[in-house]
């Protein structure tokens, strides 16, 4: 697809000239820093478009191929993966700490599985939501992996998405304390690399083997 | 000024309580569009009165958080300059065909349609709405009330998703309509709803209820 010669983290645009980037800002959170750093290139390189993106994150639209590494340069922020067969993002509600209804950190935990899993190798990309109530505003339950706080503890459901071939997805254990869910997930992910075919979604596992398979296997 | 009045400038929704006396702040963001001056404002703005920070969402949409009560209204009153009204029932696009190069439909104007023509409906309860470009369909259109996907043909409508508590894949109205034809239909199904449904009760839970029948049935009636 023309990736495999963009400059780094660039994803060629419709213009087939220009790139986009994508920096990390896990879940979500853009702290004072690095909102002076994203407006500062935006003046300085007079980047034509910047989009919200439904990961949680701000892509710079347009640049000039010799721009890019500039930009990285001048940003000091991380590549947030766009493209690839990787972990994607994680994204996560407000949970208890911004949101009145969060039964559960989900900021915190959202962040903390960012840290351990973005950019993870896998056979196809993944997306994670992190919800801090029943009402999953993470919309869990169509991400690759969902988890959903309740008051026993944390629900993990896995084999969800979203777009062209929705699916809505299975739940894999309930009542799990935070590090039990964050060993969980890890354990999810081997056993997809071990078991997925290459570009195939967890969606399109689970809907092959089941639930109750991936159940035998990991729990 | 009383927190009250400061609520009451604003649309609904744009202030939101997050306890301990702090609140959210939403920016007003049509469909993730972004610019460097509105970012160069909005860093003025956490600079000058010290915030916390910013929160990206996945609606797309950026918020202040932990704005203390105290400046709530200077927030307000600097944002009040850049940024315009929140819709009633917001519109979400993926990037769309100035941007993606899969886009076999423009979804952002689509949006921008959706967006206003909703703003004529009353409706039971909350609507969300997704456009997508293509078939990859990275509005998420499948899993929100409203969804239109873009194809070769023309658009793909949907109706009946939600991804959150109680995620349900929606059921496809009609395929390969034009645009005025899907405002239509999307119009024809939203007034079956509005008439029907129960006070509160989401676009999925009502089509569960009532079956995909029935609403065909109001859809085709002329």
């Amino acid at each position: 697809m023309g990736e495999k010669d963009a400059p780094k983290g660039a994803i060629l645009q419709r213009d087939k000239k220009t790139y986009a980037i994508v920096p990390r800002t896990p879940v979500g959170l853009v702290t004072p820093d690095v909102l002076e750093a994203l407006a500062r290139v935006g003046r300085k390189f007079e980047i034509p478009i910047m989009k919200i993106t439904s990961g949680q994150r701000i892509a710079l639209v347009g640049l000039e191929e010799e721009q890019v590494d500039q930009v990285w340069e001048d940003l000091k922020m991380d590549i947030g993966p766009a493209v690839g067969l990787c972990v994607h993002y994680v994204q996560a509600c407000p949970g208890t700490e911004v949101c009145k209804f969060g039964l559960r950190d989900s900021l915190g935990l959202g962040l903390e599985l960012e840290e351990m899993f973005v950019g993870k190798q896998l056979p196809a990309k993944m997306k994670v939501g992190v919800s801090g109530c029943t009402m999953c505003c993470a919309e869990s339950y169509v991400r690759d992996v969902g988890l959903i706080g309740k008051r026993k503890g944390w629900t993990m459901v896995v084999g969800g998405n979203a777009s062209g071939r929705p699916r809505i997805a299975d739940v894999l254990a309930e009542d799990l304390t935070r590090s039990e869910a964050i060993e969980l997930v890890g354990r999810f992910m081997n056993y997809y690399n071990e078991n997925s075919n290459k570009r195939s979604r967890s969606s399109m596992l689970l809907k092959k083997v089941g639930i109750d398979a991936v159940k035998a296997a990991i729990l | 000024m009383e927190l009250n009045e400061i609520m009451q400038e604003v649309p609904s929704g744009a202030i939101r309580p997050c306890g301990k006396g702090l609140y959210i702040v939403m920016v007003r963001t049509a469909f993730g569009d972004i610019s460097a001056e509105l970012l160069n404002s909005l860093n003025k703005i956490v600079q000058d009165l010290g915030l916390s920070g910013m929160r990206v969402t996945a609606q797309q949409r950026m918020q202040l958080i932990n704005v203390p009560e105290d400046k709530l209204k200077e927030v307000v009153d600097r944002l009040g300059q850049v940024v315009g009204d929140i819709s009633k029932y917001p519109v979400g696009a993926c990037a769309g065909i100035k941007l993606c190069r899969f886009g076999v439909q423009d979804s952002t104007a689509m949006a921008e349609k959706l967006e206003e023509f909703l703003n004529a409906f009353e409706l039971p309860s909350k609507l969300k709405s997704g456009v997508s470009g293509c078939s990859m369909s990275c509005g998420e259109s499948y899993v929100r009330d409203v969804g239109l996907v873009g194809t070769k043909k023309g658009w793909t409508v949907l109706f009946g998703g939600n991804a959150g508590k109680g995620a349900r894949k929606a059921d496809t109205l009609a395929e390969g309509v034009s645009d005025e034809q899907a405002f239509e239909i999307i119009g024809k199904a939203l007034d079956f709803y509005r008439e029907n449904a129960k006070k509160k009760e989401r676009t999925a839970r009502f089509f569960e209820r009532v079956g995909i029948d029935a609403v065909m049935e109001a859809v085709n009636r002329s």
